[in-house]
């Protein structure tokens, strides 16, 4: 894939991550911090977080065409650094505060990922369709 | 070489012969041309070609420098180059879906997502190949979708 076309994927991925995180923040703030009041700035926390998830999708990037075996461990590697620079970055701008917390954050960031991808193989599902049905009128 | 064309009428049969002294290489890229017009290929195995129709063909795909077709169940080596293919049969429906291969896509039973961005693209013989990423915005235009 050129650079063009994986930074234009990645800014898709990157509102469908967002909205993922607005959705992830309301269910983990129901549920473990049900009193808080949050300001206007809290509308900026799923665009800095969405920002931080979409950088490690550097991980996914190569000029050559992937080996299916080679895209699932960089999609596995791509998971782990994910967890991994999303649980810093919750400590070092104070979201994490206590151990409690880290593993239904671990889980959210997950239902966030996988989240994207079945956004993404709806959009390629219907894409699918089109190219079908495309398929049966030139083979008619 | 003297290049001859003599006008018939329609009630006869259009044909081209070559005389020459020998078969050599010349001889043949020029009748290989010809047949590619007719919708034939010559292909190679085991020092022996074979003229194969290219409805008949699922599948190029170039290997190590080499360009292979595959057939229903049936492989042939074929001495043109992928991008060569790809120039002359794009108006047969050949179409270029990943950097090695080039696949007939009225042979294409149906088409379903994979990973990544990519496509599986199912062939008539039951085999699969890749549609890579960059080349759905082309077989979109191919398909005027």
């Amino acid at each position: 894939m050129s650079l063009l076309g994986f930074v234009k994927k990645n800014l898709m991925d990157y509102f469908i991550i967002v909205t993922g995180i607005n959705v992830a923040i309301a269910v983990l703030g129901m549920n473990f911090d049900p009193d808080t009041v949050l300001g206007y700035e809290a509308y900026f926390s799923p665009l800095i977080i969405g920002a931080v998830a979409v950088l490690p999708s550097m991980v996914l990037y190569s000029r050559r065409e992937l080996s299916v075996k080679g895209m699932l461990f960089r999609r596995a590697l791509h998971l782990l650094v994910l967890e991994l620079t999303l649980i810093s970055f919750g400590y070092v701008a104070g979201l994490l505060t206590q151990w409690t917390i880290v593993l239904p954050f671990v889980v959210v960031v997950l239902v966030v990922y996988v989240f994207t991808l079945l956004v993404h193989y709806l959009i390629d599902s219907r894409t699918a369709v089109e190219i079908n049905k495309g398929l049966r009128r030139i083979q008619e | 070489m003297k290049v001859r064309i003599e006008n018939i009428s329609k009630s006869e049969e259009e044909n081209i012969l070559i005389r020459c002294y020998k078969v050599n290489e010349e001889i043949r890229e020029i009748a290989d041309f010809i047949r590619a017009r007719d919708g034939m290929i010559s292909g190679y195995e085991e020092a022996q070609i074979f003229q194969i129709a290219l409805r008949d063909i699922y599948y190029f795909e170039g290997v190590d420098n080499k360009v292979y077709a595959y057939l229903k169940d049936h492989v042939y080596e074929v001495k043109n180059k992928l991008y060569e293919l790809e120039e002359d049969y794009h108006n047969r429906k050949f179409f270029r879906c990943s950097k090695s291969i080039l696949v007939n896509l009225l042979k294409v039973e149906c088409v379903k997502p994979a990973m990544n961005g990519r496509f599986t693209a199912k062939l008539l013989n039951r085999e699969e190949v890749i549609i890579s990423r960059q080349y759905v915005p082309e077989l979109k235009k191919i398909l005027q979708i």
